[in-house]
C-alpha cells in the first residue's frame, strides 16, 4: 500500500529540518522559564500580582483594554500592567546569554517593524535607576544599547567569555559570573527567597515586605503605590534563584523557615501557583458593570504609563508633546501625584511636557469591545519566511 | 485647550495608545513551537498537523475513546488559528458528523476553554478537552438541547443513537 | 431465444455454447482456426447508418441513424442466401443478389430515441445480456455556461439533460427512462457508466454521486442507492429524523423539482440536505481509511503523530479535493473507484494528473483498499487478475473469451516484453494501471482476437472497441500454430484502395462474437462510409 509514500503529484511536505529552523537551543531551556504565551524564553519578564510571569509583550498583548484582564495561567483578574522585573531580566540574561540575546534581537526587529518599543533596560544598577535618574534614564537609554548585554558590577568581564562558551544550560560555570549580589532583596540585603514582585517591578522577599495594615502598599524603594492585592510569590523567579545559587538559597530558606515558623497570619499569602483563584476581588477596580453608575468612564484601549492601569478608569490625561506612535497617557491619580516614572514603551516623556485631559469617547469603547468579542478570524496567508517556497498545492503540473 | 481637543478628536479614530500591535510572525512562531511540542508529546487518541503549507490551517483527528458511544469513529476537525493567536482562540469545527450535545448541526463546538480562552492554552489542551467531552458530555452547557435532554433522561437511548451515528458517519 | 435457421450457425452454437462436458473454451474455439472470415464484400450497399457493435451474445447489430435520432437494430443472420442453381459451388463469387447488406442482416426495428434538442450519444451502449435489453443515452448539448448549482463540483461542465433509455432490443420498446438534470456523466465509451449483471452504476461527475440502479426483469430501472454525500441509502433519512437537523430543515426551502410526469428522475443533489461543512460520506470513509492505515503502521504514538503530519495532514486538502472520475463493479458489492483532481476528471488525457484507486464495499460501506496509480501492488493484481477487472457479469459467457495477460500465455508474453522495454518501472506501472477501470463492455469477445489462435498487429486492430487510423495494407491474421500460416486478411475501405492516399481515414471493426462475420467501416472526412462485410462463404 502506497500511502506510505508521499503521493506523487501532490506537493511535497517541507523537510523537517526546515520547520525546526530557528529553534536550535530552545530545548535546553527549562520549561519553567518559558513564557506560557509565546512558548519561548521569557524576555523582559513581567510578574503579575498572582505571581505568574510572561514576557513584556505577551502580557501586554494578552490584556483586554476594555475591562479587567486575566492571568493566562490562573485567570486571576487584574487591571494594572506591571513594570518589567529588571532583576529577573538580568538573572535570565546571565543564565541563558545566547538565547536571551537572540530573543532580544528578535523582539527588537519586531519593535522596529511595529514602531512601538518595550522599555529600555539600562545596565546601570537596575535597582537604583528608578530612584535617581527619572530623566537621565531616557538620555542613557539609547547610549547604553551597546552595553546592553554587559552585566553590571564585577561579573561584566566574565560574561563576554560566556557568550563564546555557548553553554547556556545552568551549568556550574554560570555560578562564576553570576554573583549573589544580582539577586538581593533590597530590604534584607540578602539573597531573595520566596520573592514577590510589586507592580513597579521591584522584588522583595515575601517575608521582608510588611503586610500593609491600611491596605495600601508602597514600594519601599521607589515609593510608588502598589495597586491591588498583596502580590504572590513568583515561583519561576524563586526557582531561578535556587538554580543559580543553590548553596545560598538553601541556607536562606532554612533561615526563613525558622522565621516563618509558625507561619504568619492568614493574610492571603498563599503561594499557590496554578489554578486556585484567590477569592478576594476588589469591586472598586474590577466591577466594570457598576463603573458607569459611579460616573466613571472607561477609556478603552488606553493605559496609564505610570501605574500601568489598562484601561484607564476615570479621567485620562494625554501628553501633547510626546511624538511616539503609542503616546503617553496618565490616569488621574498618577497625573495628580506628578509621577516621575518613565513611559512604559520607552517614550521620551519629560517633566516639561504638557498634559491634557481627554474627553472620553463612548463609541470608541463600543467598537473596541465589538472588535474583541467578535474576534473575526482572518486566515493568514502563509507568507511567512518559513514556508515561502512551497506554494499553493496544485496537483496539475 | 480647544486646539488640543481638536487634535484629539481628529486623532480619535487612530489613537494607538496601548492598543496591541499584533504581529503575524509572532503567531506563526508560536504555532511552530506548538507544533514541535505537539509532535513530541501528543495527547492520547489525538493527532494534528497543518493542512498543506499553511501554518494557520490545521486538521486534527480525534479517535472516539474506547468505552464511549463514539468508539470506532474517526473524527476530523478543522482548526483555524487567528492571526493574533494565541491572544484569540483557534476556531475548531467538526468535519465529521457527530451526535453530541456540545456540537451543533454545522459542526460548531462549544467548549469552555475556547469560550473562555487564555493565551497560555495550547491546541494540545484543546484536543484533550474535546476528548474529555467525548467521554463526559456537558449537557448543562449544550448547543443541542434535545440531545442534552436525552443524555440526562435516557442515557441508554442517547448512547445507542450516538453509537449509530458513529457507525454511519464517522467510520 | 432467437435461433438462426442457418445450419452452419446452428453447428457453431452447438460447438461453442454447448460443447461436450469438460471441454475447455479454448479447446472448443480451435474450431475457428479454420473457419475464418476470409471473404470480403467490398463497399457493400448498406444503409447509411452509424454501425456501433454486435451485442456480446451475437443476437443484435446496433446502429444509429446519421442524425443520431433513431436506433436501428439488425439481426445478424450470417448468410441467409441459399443457392438453388446447380453448380453453385463452382461460382467463385456470390451472385449479385446475395452481395447485399440485407442478406446478412435483417432490420428488426427503427426506434426514435432522442427527444427535442437531444441526440443519441454515439459512444454509449450497454447490453443487458440476460434480458436482451439495451441501454442507450441521449443528451442535450454540453453547456459551457453551467449554472453553479449548490453542491456541484467547480470546473465540471454541465449537460442540461441526460436521459438513459432502457430498450427491449427484440421489438424496440422503450421500457424505462432515467433523467439527470444539469449534471455531467462521462458518456464517451460508456466511461461514466458500468453494468454488472443487472446492476448499473452511473457516476455523476458534477455531483460526485454514484447512482446504483437495478435493471428489473420487468424492464424497470430501480434506484437502489446513491453513494457520495452519504453511504447508506437511509443515511439522509436517518439524519433528518434526528433532532440535530430538524431546525435546519424547517428553514430550508425545498428546491422545486422539475419532474416530468411519467418519468422518474435522478436529481439527487446531496447538498440540498444539511451537509454543512461536513465531509461527504465516502470522503469520510476514505480519509478514515488512510488515517487508520498510517496510524496502525506506527506503534509509537509520537512517531505516529509525526508520520500523520507529513503523510496525511499535509495532503489532507488534496485528498478532500479528489473527485471520483470512474467507477466499476468488481462484483455485486465491491466498486473500484478511480479518483483524481477535477482537471483530470474532465480532460481526455489524464495521465499526468495524480490518480488513486479505492475499492469500496457498498454493503458494509467500507473502503477495502486505497492505491496510488503508481502502486506496484495494484499493478501485480492487475497483471494476475486482469479478467476480474473487466467482467460485467457473474457468469458472463463472452468475457471468458477475451484474451488477457492473465488468461493467455501469448498476451502475458507481450506484456512481459513491454515491461522489459520500459525504462522506468513506475512510469510503466502508471501507464498500465491507467487503463483501469476498463470501459464496460468495450472488448469484443470474437474468437479471431483470441491470441492462442491468431497473431495480429495490435496497432492496427484489437478487441478494444475503438476506431483506428486506416492503412492501405490489409490486416493479417496469422495462425499461432506451426507453420504459422496466414489465415485471413481484413481490409477496410474500397477494394482498389483509397483515391487519395493523403486523406486521413478512420476505420472501425465490428466482429461478430460467434460467427465468422465482421464489418469494417472506413470513414473518410465528409464522405460516406465504406462498409465491407468479411465473412466465410
Amino acid at each position: 500500500m502506497d500511502v506510505n509514500e508521499t503521493p506523487q503529484g501532490f506537493a511535497e511536505p517541507p523537510g523537517e529540518n526546515k520547520t525546526l529552523k530557528g529553534f536550535d537551543g530552545a530545548d535546553e531551556i527549562l520549561e519553567t522559564f518559558r513564557c506560557c504565551v509565546c512558548l519561548e524564553l521569557l524576555y523582559k519578564p513581567v510578574v503579575l500580582v498572582c505571581g505568574h510571569v510572561s514576557c513584556f509583550w505577551c502580557v501586554h498583548t494578552a490584556m483586554r483594554g476594555d475591562r479587567e484582564s486575566h492571568c493566562p495561567i490562573c485567570r486571576n483578574s487584574f487591571i494594572h500592567f506591571p513594570s518589567v522585573c529588571e532583576l529577573f531580566h538580568f538573572l535570565l540574561l546571565k543564565a541563558y546569554p545566547v538565547v536571551y540575546k537572540r530573543r532580544e534581537s528578535q523582539t527588537q526587529e519586531e519593535e522596529i517593524r511595529t514602531g512601538v518599543f518595550s522599555p529600555e533596560i539600562s545596565d546601570c544598577l537596575a535597582s537604583k535607576i528608578v530612584n535617581n535618574c527619572d530623566t537621565a534614564h531616557n538620555d542613557v537609554s539609547t547610549a547604553c544599547e551597546e552595553h546592553h548585554l554587559k552585566s553590571h558590577g564585577d561579573s561584566s568581564d566574565v560574561l563576554v567569555v560566556d557568550n563564546s562558551l555557548k553553554g547556556n544550560g545552568l551549568a556550574e560555570e554560570i555560578g562564576k559570573h553570576v554573583s549573589v549580589s544580582d539577586g538581593l532583596c533590597m530590604l534584607c540585603k540578602k539573597l531573595l527567597v520566596l520573592p514577590v514582585v510589586l507592580n513597579c517591578g521591584h522584588v522583595y522577599c515575601r517575608s521582608c515586605l510588611a503586610v500593609p495594615v491600611d491596605g495600601s502598599l508602597n514600594c519601599p524603594d521607589c515609593q510608588t503605590l502598589h495597586p491591588g492585592k498583596f502580590p504572590k510569590v513568583c515561583l519561576e523567579l524563586d526557582h531561578l534563584l535556587e538554580l543559580l545559587f543553590p548553596k545560598e538559597y538553601s541556607t536562606r530558606k532554612e533561615e526563613i523557615q525558622v522565621q516563618l515558623d509558625p507561619p504568619p497570619e492568614v493574610q492571603s499569602l498563599c503561594t499557590s501557583s496554578n489554578g486556585s483563584q484567590c477569592g478576594e476581588s476588589q469591586p472598586k477596580d474590577y466591577d466594570f458593570a457598576s463603573l458607569k453608575e459611579h460616573g466613571l468612564d472607561v477609556n478603552v484601549g488606553v493605559g496609564c504609563d505610570s501605574c500601568g492601569m489598562y484601561p484607564i478608569i476615570g479621567k485620562w490625561y494625554r501628553c501633547k508633546d510626546c511624538t511616539e506612535k503609542i503616546g503617553f497617557d496618565l490616569c488621574e491619580s498618577c497625573y495628580s501625584t506628578r509621577s516621575k516614572l518613565p513611559g512604559r514603551f520607552n517614550q521620551q516623556h519629560t517633566s516639561d511636557h504638557k498634559l491634557m485631559l481627554v474627553q472620553p469617547e463612548r463609541l470608541r469603547g463600543i467598537l473596541w469591545r465589538l472588535e474583541i468579542e467578535n474576534g473575526a478570524i482572518v486566515p493568514v496567508p502563509s507568507d511567512d519566511g518559513h514556508e515561502e517556497e512551497s506554494e499553493d498545492i496544485d496537483p496539475a503540473v | 485647550m480647544s486646539a488640543g481637543s481638536g487634535k484629539c478628536s481628529a486623532s480619535g479614530g487612530s489613537v494607538r495608545s496601548w492598543s496591541s500591535a499584533t504581529s503575524v510572525s509572532a503567531s506563526g512562531k508560536r504555532i511552530q513551537k506548538e507544533m514541535l511540542e505537539f509532535n513530541n508529546s501528543p495527547p492520547a487518541d489525538c493527532s494534528a498537523g497543518p493542512k498543506g503549507d499553511n501554518l494557520y490551517q490545521w486538521i486534527s483527528t480525534v479517535i472516539g475513546p474506547p468505552g464511549t458511544p463514539y468508539e470506532g469513529g474517526v473524527f476530523f476537525l478543522d482548526i483555524t488559528f487567528p492571526s493574533d493567536y494565541p491572544f484569540k482562540p483557534p476556531k475548531v469545527i467538526f468535519k465529521t458528523r457527530i451526535y453530541h450535545c456540545n456540537v451543533d448541526s454545522a459542526g460548531n463546538i462549544n467548549l469552555d476553554i475556547l469560550d473562555n480562552w487564555s493565551p497560555a492554552l495550547t491546541i494540545s489542551k484543546v484536543l484533550l478537552a474535546i476528548r474529555t467531552i467525548f467521554i463526559n458530555p456537558n449537557p448543562y452547557n449544550s448547543l443541542v438541547p434535545t440531545i442534552a435532554r436525552l443524555y440526562l433522561t435516557d442515557r441508554a437511548k442517547h448512547d445507542q443513537t450516538a453509537a449509530e451515528w458513529t457507525l454511519r458517519f464517522a467510520r | 431465444m432467437f435461433k438462426s435457421n442457418n445450419l452452419a450457425a446452428r453447428i457453431f452454437e452447438r460447438q461453442i455454447l454447448s460443447p461436450a462436458p469438460g471441454t475447455s473454451v479454448h479447446y472448443a474455439r480451435q474450431l475457428y482456426e479454420n473457419l475464418v472470415p476470409a471473404d470480403t464484400i467490398y463497399d457493400v450497399n448498406s444503409p447509411d447508418h452509424n454501425f456501433r457493435k454486435f451485442t456480446d451474445d451475437g443476437q443484435y447489430l446496433i446502429s444509429f441513424s446519421r442524425n443520431y435520432q433513431d436506433l436501428i437494430v439488425y439481426r445478424p443472420t450470417w448468410l441467409s442466401y441459399s443457392c438453388k442453381e446447380e453448380f453453385c459451388d463452382l461460382h467463385d463469387d456470390l451472385p449479385l443478389k446475395a452481395r447485399r447488406f440485407e442478406s446478412f442482416f435483417t432490420q428488426l426495428h427503427c426506434t426514435p430515441l432522442a427527444a427535442t434538442n437531444e441526440v443519441i450519444c454515439k459512444d454509449f451502449f450497454l447490453y443487458v445480456e440476460s434480458k436482451q435489453f439495451g441501454l442507450f443515452a441521449t443528451s442535450t448539448a454540453q453547456g459551457s455556461d453551467a449554472p453553479l448549482t449548490e453542491g456541484a463540483v467547480h470546473g465540471v461542465p454541465s449537460i442540461e439533460r441526460i436521459t438513459f433509455h432502457l430498450v427491449r432490443l427484440e421489438d424496440g420498446s422503450v421500457l424505462d427512462e432515467k433523467i439527470l438534470y444539469n449534471d455531467f456523466v462521462n458518456l464517451a465509451h460508456s466511461m461514466g457508466v458500468f453494468l454488472y449483471d443487472d446492476l448499473l452504476a452511473i457516476l455523476s461527475l458534477r455531483y460526485q454521486t454514484i447512482h446504483i440502479l437495478q435493471v428489473r426483469d420487468s424492464g424497470n430501472l430501480v434506484h437502489v442507492r446513491a453513494i457520495g454525500a452519504f453511504c447508506r441509502e437511509d443515511d439522509e433519512l436517518f439524519l433528518n429524523s434526528h433532532a440535530q437537523c430538524l431546525a435546519l430543515n424547517r428553514s430550508r426551502q425545498d428546491v422545486p423539482s422539475r419532474k416530468v410526469p411519467g418519468e422518474s428522475n435522478l436529481h439527487y443533489h446531496p447538498n440540498s440536505s444539511c451537509v454543512g461543512s461536513f465531509l461527504g460520506g465516502i470522503k469520510q470513509r476514505l480519509l478514515s481509511f488512510i488515517f487508520h492505515k498510517i496510524w496502525n503502521e506506527e506503534k509509537d504514538h509520537i512517531m505516529r503523530v509525526q508520520c500523520l503530519k507529513k503523510k496525511f495532514y499535509f495532503h489532507f486538502q488534496d485528498y478532500v479535493d479528489l473527485i471520483m472520475w470512474r467507477v466499476q463493479f468488481l462484483d455485486r458489492h465491491h466498486l473500484l473507484i478511480k479518483l483524481g483532481s477535477v482537471d483530470g476528471g474532465v480532460s481526455r488525457n489524464a495521465d499526468h494528473h495524480p490518480a488513486f484507486f479505492a475499492v469500496y464495499n457498498m454493503e458494509t460501506t467500507e473502503i477495502i483498499a486505497f492505491y496510488q496509480n503508481s502502486a506496484e501492488d495494484l499493478y501485480y493484481l492487475f497483471q494476475n487478475f486482469c479478467d476480474h477487472f473487466h467482467t460485467s457479469s457473474r457468469d458472463s459467457l463472452h468475457t471468458r473469451f477475451i484474451s488477457s495477460h492473465s488468461n493467455n500465455i501469448n498476451a502475458q508474453k507481450q506484456l512481459q516484453i513491454i515491461e522489459s522495454r520500459a525504462t522506468n518501472f513506475s512510469q510503466f506501472v502508471k501507464k498500465m494501471v491507467s487503463t483501469l477501470p476498463f470501459n464496460c463492455q468495450s472488448f469484443s469477445p470474437s474468437p479471431y482476437f483470441d491470441q492462442t489462435l491468431f497473431r495480429f498487429d495490435e496497432k492496427l486492430i484489437s478487441p478494444a472497441d475503438r476506431p483506428r487510423q486506416s492503412t492501405e495494407h490489409p490486416i493479417k491474421f496469422i495462425s499461432r500454430r506451426q507453420p504459422n500460416l496466414l489465415k485471413f486478411k481484413i481490409k477496410p475501405g474500397p477494394e482498389a484502395g483509397g483515391t487519395d492516399g493523403r486523406q486521413k481515414r478512420i476505420s472501425s471493426f465490428l466482429f461478430h462474437p460467434i460467427l465468422p462475420l465482421a464489418l469494417s467501416i472506413q470513414q473518410t472526412y465528409l464522405q460516406p462510409a465504406v462498409v465491407n462485410i468479411h465473412f466465410r462463404k
